[in-house]
């Protein structure tokens, strides 16, 4: 085999392995959701970190396609349950275009961050814009988190968990 | 003074495949680098860095067979090859993604970009397998 069809072999081979993965994005998990205070700010039953989009409105998702790839509905298959620090009576949860259920608290609907994925416990998407308007971590009153109250205000307990990542999974 | 022989003209079919395929490896590329860097794919773990590797493959690929000559004819079939893999799979594993979590990720529904991908995918396909099928039947 001459040196240059081994070179087109070769990234031939790559990019067939990663043409595989070229439509792939995260999911949430879809199954029971559970919600709890962890420090200062919302977290699922893994720990891994929520968030509200600022540009949702009445109780209405205004994240699809590709921002729902990117930031991935926390999703339900039934009634959310409320863990330490909240309560019961702020979740919720709303039909989605898809018919999915999503879970809402204080009536924002709640997301995932791809980005946190591969490290859980770790909160990435906050304060940050993206499609549209901003992300952010939720107080236990259903607010947008100061971005200064985030740093340390749950190292502790996330430094132990054992992964939100595993909802990606 | 003899007759004049003339030679049967080259179909042009199995060039226009050619670089048909390869404009539609070149979409496939361009989408995905579009989704990594104005849909924030960059910040997906793994997908992302993927995306740029799809970029790179399809680029390389498609840039290839456009090049003319009858010495890349090799090069050609190869790249041929190379282009119907990477279509077929994104294909595939795009339009699972979209009805079931693959690799525990999952997409979100049939916007503009995953429609465009899909047809390219396709096209990508159904125009390089007709090439090999031309190249093999001009050269049996």
């Amino acid at each position: 085999m001459r040196p240059l069809h081994a070179v087109v072999m070769g990234v031939i081979g790559l990019a067939v392995v990663t043409a595989g993965c070229g439509g792939a994005i995260p999911s949430s998990n879809g199954g029971p959701a559970a919600l709890k205070m962890d420090g200062k700010y919302l977290v699922d039953q893994r720990g891994q970190s929520v968030y509200l989009f600022e540009k949702d409105e009445g109780g209405e998702s205004y994240c699809t396609g590709a921002c729902a790839a990117v930031w991935p509905p926390l999703e339900t298959s039934t009634a959310p349950s409320a863990g330490t620090g909240i309560e019961h009576g702020a979740l919720g949860t709303i039909k989605r275009d898809d018919g999915d259920m999503q879970v809402t608290f204080h009536g924002h609907p709640l997301y995932y961050y791809a980005a946190d994925a591969s490290t859980p416990g770790k909160a990435k998407g906050e304060d940050i814009e993206q499609f549209g308007s901003g992300w952010y971590l939720v107080n236990s009153q259903g607010d947008p988190l100061e971005p200064e109250s985030v740093s340390g205000s749950n190292s502790g307990s996330n430094g132990g968990s054992n992964g939100g990542g595993g909802g990606y999974g | 003074m003899p007759d004049e022989v003339e030679l049967p003209r080259p179909s042009r079919w199995p060039t226009i495949l050619r670089a048909v395929g390869a404009l539609s490896v070149l979409v496939v590329g361009a989408v995905h680098l579009e989704q990594y860097f104005a849909e924030h794919f960059n910040v997906v773990p793994i997908i992302g860095p993927l995306f740029v590797l799809n970029f790179v493959g399809a680029t390389l690929i498609g840039l290839g067979l456009l090049v003319p000559g009858r010495r890349m004819r090799p090069l050609h079939l190869l790249l041929s090859l190379g282009g119907i893999g990477l279509a077929a799979t994104a294909f595939v594993f795009l339009f699972v993604s979209e009805h079931q979590p693959l690799f525990g990720f999952q997409d979100y529904g049939f916007r503009t970009e995953i429609v465009v991908a899909l047809a390219g995918e396709a096209a990508a396909v159904v125009t390089l397998t007709g090439y090999l099928v031309a190249r093999v039947r001009r050269d049996a």
